[in-house]
């Protein structure tokens, strides 16, 4: 009975115009997002190599005594992934000078770089599924229940032994069915696109790919369950589509949206200029502090040749030693002043996703952003990994040079002698290079099951919810 | 005589409905439609003959008494009661996008028939008067009539013992009707309980064994073939509508 | 005759539970977008006011003039509570000193947040859903009422088609402007109870931008009325019109940019930055190495003097060494200026053509010229960073200039390189007494005059003008050859 209920759906979604019409348009623009997504990862990928080797170009020249001079950059490489759901991976900083020792700031987000993206934004698969395809879904099953009592076909299944439920479970999986079979083949053809145009991507990488359609699914499953409930509740299918609709911009355009902005703002958050003005102001002190200090420990000079190596030497240990203490000393004081200000963000990111999740539309964004690595925790990854990489760099300053990039101001002795020795350049193959932490599969399916269980569970609710309505439904 | 002692099929017994808003919609209306009979509810709108369907298919909940379909209460198990009942609605409209057979596929597999050859549904859309060249054609240029055809095959390939027929003849032009007439005897004489409701007076004459006048939710004059003859419907249901009126 | 049929639209329209619907979400959105644009603009206006404050103490610390430096920081625009545009993706503010111009660390960078679903303003409202509410007031104009029969006992009347196409165009734009106008009157409320500070200037923009939205909604409603007029059904019509919508409001403006991306390739910041310093330490090597080898030409020269006699020689000729020594560096400083200049020049021009490219893809779309016209006006446009950036250089010059004037006043210093991070600069020892502040040049945005904020969007407005006119012709063709059976 289920399956000529779910193929009677099929027959008549693919028999119809409407579903003919929103899904070839869907269909498009599926293979536009694969296709223009992959240019964009060859287009970044180009970028970030030039970034690079521009990178490694400037450094080049230096001699080993010029150590302290090195500026590496840290360059956040594009993800395959980011650009099919591309979350927050153009709002975050993509360049991090990294010195030895002290406070990293990323610099340079793609939309600040080029605003015409971000007054317009980009297409991506979960825009798409998130804002397009859920309206086709609506427009799709916004008559299932209403449209067959229009049209006097559900009295005449009705007058059968048909069990309600085993009714609405059929219409239900049977536009499930065949939305998944008209957005199948798009999104195979979209893999294929990526394959044909050498978008690197691992085995983890399509699970991840895979799971992110997976959630789309499950997302449009919601919206077609929650379309039958509205279906079922109403007497006429112009009354289901308003209601629809209003939900449709309420859940997707504006509660996302509004839930941040209100929920964020109820969380005060110190501003980060006052943070880096007191940071400021600190090394300010540390740095006259060690002005004098250095002052009192200098070499005076003993000849004609300046002081003697053995001095030199001397003087490099307690610098360095002197520039540790005071390392240490602001590392810590940069850790308290901004404790505060992270705790606060955290807080204020918690309640911002509560509420934001209300809304199925927030839930898929946020796993899907999630899977693709793209989600808030993007900014932290590479925040570590320019972390990670400040460590690897200093460890490689201090083997080379036996003095670090941190600490206050430094000063550079040389013995007279010294000039004559022929300059040795620094080899930059040994310089530590950069790579962003990966994007671990199973921390990432460990971070948007919540999302998943959600999803299901709004599934549930507008199952639940359809099914309640259409047994107190009035097929007369 | 066509009275026959065998057990109804279909029964109204005390059958009583009152809709939320208060209107009482049927009050207790008795009547039994037994096999090879054929029994035509009259009455104007809003006087109950839908209701009466309606309860028969337990659309709605009776407020008392009960429908009964092969001696099962439509309300205690609507399903059991459903799977021995045939339906035809007023004014069939159908899936446009499926073709007349797909159409008739469906139902007829709803309905558990799953035996049926491409030949059994062409026999009986040409036995209800479908040209063969619009079986296979999509129901979006149908006809009202062509989509009222196709579906009385659907109740017909569900082959129950009752059929429920509501205004069957509204989309019907003259020559349709007087098939569809002939095609209500056959069924007859196959031995299945009909209950029609209908306005037509001169079909419902020709063709019923037992007349029903419904008023205002109350069967107001009931009569067989018998008892009719020789009498002019149309006088009697004028009358009896007047009548109940004044009283 | 033409009130009558007025009449009966907006009776229908009005006693409509659609009505009911798309006012109360007009009005909860437009108020919420009001007050959160507000709430978002005092806090950007609150973070200057602060940030300079704090700037200006740490001006008071510092000792020495020297490798002093500031920031100049980008100011909250009032128009911004109404158009959002990319304010929050476009840097915060730029240090100023001898670094370049950076217009860096946008707030969605600080705040990432923030940018998970972007922001809720007046204008994507309008774009958006006001759009939306023109489809669904106007899909079934004429295929619902031909459906319903009522257009044939209408034309059965001797009305002129032309009088009740004009009667179903007015009916649904007075209905659609009320939702606008009453929210809209109640934010220019709050606007004043929370005291953005707005002038003569942007109250008139804020009218423009009102004028601009009906512009652009009239189109719409036109569009609507053309589509149900070019149908039978009403189910037909809309969800023609929904695809349209789609179209024209999600797909073209992003489809546009997205294309112009790809068609030309813009080198990254990160890219020119280190073209720019590898260029840099080219040119202080060779200005080190030149130095080298005058030094050793004059310690060759001085090899042969007695202690007395150098030191003589010495005297005579140090302040002239310092001197050319000091032009020397001043030229290495501008050669290196100019070729970042150049590059940043170039970078310029191929992000203008791809700028240029992506809105002449996109403004195909009428939603695409309303947002662009919407935040030239506002000044929150895509051009926003270049205008500042250009202010902010001019800023750095004169700051510059300034505090060099100070420092060559006070007597150089031995100059040493600073290894901390962060302040990056150098500093000179010496006095350590606070400066005299009083004279130094402070940024501050120029004043863009009105004719600025509109000038740039013209040919967007025109295209709303033309698109409305277009769709409002079409509907008259389309109808007058209506087939009303």
């Amino acid at each position: 009975m289920l399956k000529l209920l779910i193929e009677k759906e099929l027959r008549d979604a693919f028999g119809s115009t409407k579903f003919v019409v929103t899904f070839a348009v869907s269909a498009v623009l599926v293979l536009l997002a694969f296709f223009t997504g992959a240019q964009n990862y060859h287009t970044q990928r180009a970028q970030y190599e030039a970034a690079v080797a521009e990178s490694m170009r400037g450094m080049e020249g230096l001699t080993t005594q010029e150590y302290m001079m090195l500026r590496p950059l840290a360059l956040l490489a594009p993800e395959p992934l980011a650009v099919l759901v591309s979350g927050v991976s153009n709002d975050i900083g993509r360049t991090t000078e990294v010195r030895g020792q002290g406070m990293l700031v990323a610099e340079g987000s793609r939309y600040s770089e080029q605003p015409i993206y971000a007054a317009f934004r980009i297409l991506d698969l979960s825009f798409i599924f998130q804002v397009v395809l859920a309206l086709f879904a609506i427009l799709f099953a916004f008559d299932a229940i209403s449209g067959e009592k229009e049209r006097g076909t559900l009295r005449l299944s009705l007058a059968n032994a048909v069990p309600r439920g085993t009714y609405l479970l059929g219409k239900y999986l049977g536009a499930f069915l065949a939305m998944t079979l008209a957005l199948a083949v798009p999104l195979l053809l979209g893999c294929v696109i990526l394959q044909v145009m050498d978008v690197p991507l691992s085995g983890a990488d399509w699970g991840r790919l895979g799971l992110i359609v997976i959630g789309g699914m499950l997302y449009l499953g919601v919206v077609l369950g929650l379309a039958l409930w509205v279906s079922a509740s109403t007497q006429r299918s112009s009354t289901a589509f308003l209601v629809l609709l209003v939900c449709w911009i309420v859940g997707v355009l504006v509660w996302p949206r509004a839930s941040v902005l209100l929920a964020g703002r109820a969380v005060e958050v110190p501003s980060r200029d006052a943070i880096m003005a007191e940071i400021n102001r600190f090394q300010r002190q540390q740095f006259e502090e060690s002005l004098s200090s250095l002052m009192d420990i200098i070499p005076r000079e003993s000849g004609e040749d300046g002081p003697s190596a053995e001095a030199i030497e001397e003087f490099q240990k307690r610098q360095q030693e002197l520039a540790d203490a005071r390392e240490a000393e602001g590392s810590a004081f940069r850790a308290r002043v901004q404790e505060d200000r992270i705790n606060r963000l955290r807080v204020q990111e918690q309640w911002a996703l509560r509420a934001a999740r209300l809304s199925p539309a927030t839930t898929f964004s946020l796993a899907s952003s999630t899977l693709a690595g793209t989600s808030l925790a993007m900014k932290e990854r590479y925040q570590e990994s320019t972390l990670a990489y400040q460590e690897a760099f200093d460890r490689y300053l201090r083997e080379k040079s036996g003095s670090s990039q941190g600490g206050g101001i430094r000063i550079m002795l040389r013995s007279g002698d010294e000039d004559d020795e022929p300059e040795e350049l620094i080899n930059l193959q040994e310089l530590p290079a950069f790579t962003t932490q990966p994007v671990l599969f199973g921390d990432v399916m460990g971070h948007a099951l919540l999302d998943f269980g959600l999803l299901l569970l709004f599934n549930l609710i507008s199952l639940a919810g359809g099914f309640v309505a259409f047994l107190r439904y009035d097929v007369r | 005589m066509t009275t026959t002692t065998t057990q109804p099929l279909l029964e109204a017994e005390h059958l009583t409905k009152r809709y939320e808003d208060g209107v009482l919609a049927l009050d207790n209306v008795s009547f039994t439609v037994s096999p090879g009979q054929i029994y035509a509810m009259l009455g104007g709108n809003g006087a109950g003959k839908s209701t009466a369907i309606n309860l028969f298919l337990n659309f709605i909940e009776p407020t008392d008494g009960e429908a009964r379909i092969d001696g099962i209460a439509s309300h205690r198990d609507p399903l059991a009661a459903k799977a021995r009942v045939a339906y035809v609605s007023e004014q069939v409209r159908l899936y446009p996008s499926f073709t007349a057979i797909q159409n008739v596929d469906f139902f007829a597999r709803l309905a558990g028939k799953t035996s049926y050859t491409r030949e059994d549904y062409r026999q009986a859309l040409l036995r209800v008067g479908l040209q063969p060249e619009a079986h296979d054609k999509r129901l979006k240029g149908f006809s009202k009539g062509m989509q009222q055809k196709t579906g009385i095959a659907i109740a017909i390939l569900k082959d129950a013992p009752a059929i429920l027929l509501d205004e069957p003849t509204s989309g019907l032009d003259p020559k349709a009707g007087r098939e569809f007439v002939r095609l209500l005897q056959d069924l007859r004489d196959e031995g299945k309980a009909i209950l029609m409701s209908t306005h037509d007076l001169f079909r419902a004459k020709e063709v019923a064994d037992m007349v029903g006048i419904m008023n205002q939710g109350r069967l107001v004059m009931q009569r067989t073939r018998d008892e009719l003859h020789g009498e002019d419907l149309e006088a009697l249901y004028v009358r009896y509508m007047a009548g109940y009126m004044e009283g | 005759m033409f009130t009558t049929l007025l009449l009966k639209e907006l009776r229908l329209l009005l006693l409509s539970p659609k009505y009911i619907a798309t006012f109360t979400v007009c009005v909860v959105l437009l108020l919420l977008s009001v007050f959160v644009g507000i709430q978002d603009y005092q806090a950007t206006a609150d973070q200057v006011a602060e940030a300079r404050r704090m700037d200006e103490q740490l001006l008071l610390e510092a000792t020495s003039w020297m490798g002093l430096q500031t920031r100049a920081y980008r100011e909250a625009d009032p128009l911004q509570v109404f158009v959002a545009g990319t304010h929050h993706d476009i840097g915060r503010y730029t240090p100023i000193g001898r670094r370049e111009i950076d217009l860096d660390q946008s707030p969605y960078m600080e705040d990432t947040l923030f940018a998970l679903f972007r922001f809720l303003d007046f204008a994507f409202i309008v774009q958006v859903v006001l759009a939306l509410f023109a489809i669904l007031f106007t899909y079934d104009a004429i295929s619902g009422e031909r459906e319903r029969g009522t257009l044939r006992l209408t034309f059965a009347n001797a009305v002129p088609r032309v009088m009740y196409l004009l009667s179903k165009l007015a009916g649904a734009w007075l209905g659609l402007v009320v939702p606008l106008l009453i929210p809209l009157a109640l934010a220019v409320l709050l606007v004043l109870v929370f005291q953005v500070p707005f002038g003569g200037a942007d109250w008139t923009r804020l009218g423009l931008l009102l004028a601009y939205a009906l512009l652009y909604f009239t189109g719409f409603i036109a569009l609507g009325i053309t589509v149900s007029a070019l149908t039978r059904q009403a189910s037909t019509s809309f969800v023609i019109l929904l695809m349209v919508w789609v179209v024209f409001v999600l797909i073209l403006p992003r489809v546009g940019a997205t294309l112009a991306a790809q068609s030309v390739a813009v080198p990254t910041v990160a890219e020119v930055e280190s073209q720019k310093e590898a260029f840099a330490s080219a040119t202080r090597s060779r200005f080190i190495d030149d130095m080298r080898t005058t030094l050793a030409t004059r310690n060759a020269a001085m090899e042969s003097m007695t202690p007395d006699e150098r030191d003589a020689y010495l005297e005579a000729n140090e302040w002239e060494w310092m001197q050319e020594q000091d032009r020397q560096r001043k030229e290495m400083d501008a050669e290196i200026d100019a070729h970042s200049r150049r590059l940043n020049e170039e970078v310029r021009v191929r992000q203008a053509v791809q700028e240029r490219r992506a809105l002449a893809y996109a403004r195909l779309s009428p939603a695409a010229a309303f947002g662009l016209a919407a935040m030239t006006l506002a000044g929150t446009d895509v051009g926003q960073k270049a205008r500042y950036e250009e202010q902010m250089d001019a800023y750095r010059t004169d700051f510059m200039r300034f505090v060099e004037e100070k420092s060559g006043n006070s007597g150089g210093g031995i100059q040493i390189r600073l290894g901390g991070a962060g302040s990056g600069g150098s500093i000179g020892g010496g006095d350590d007494e606070s400066l005299d502040l009083t004279e130094l040049p402070r940024f501050e945005a120029a004043e863009l005059s009105l004719a600025s904020y509109i000038n740039p969007a013209l040919v967007d407005v025109a295209l709303l003008a033309v698109y409305a006119f277009l769709s409002v012709a079409s509907g008259f063709v389309a109808f007058l050859r209506y087939d009303v059976r």
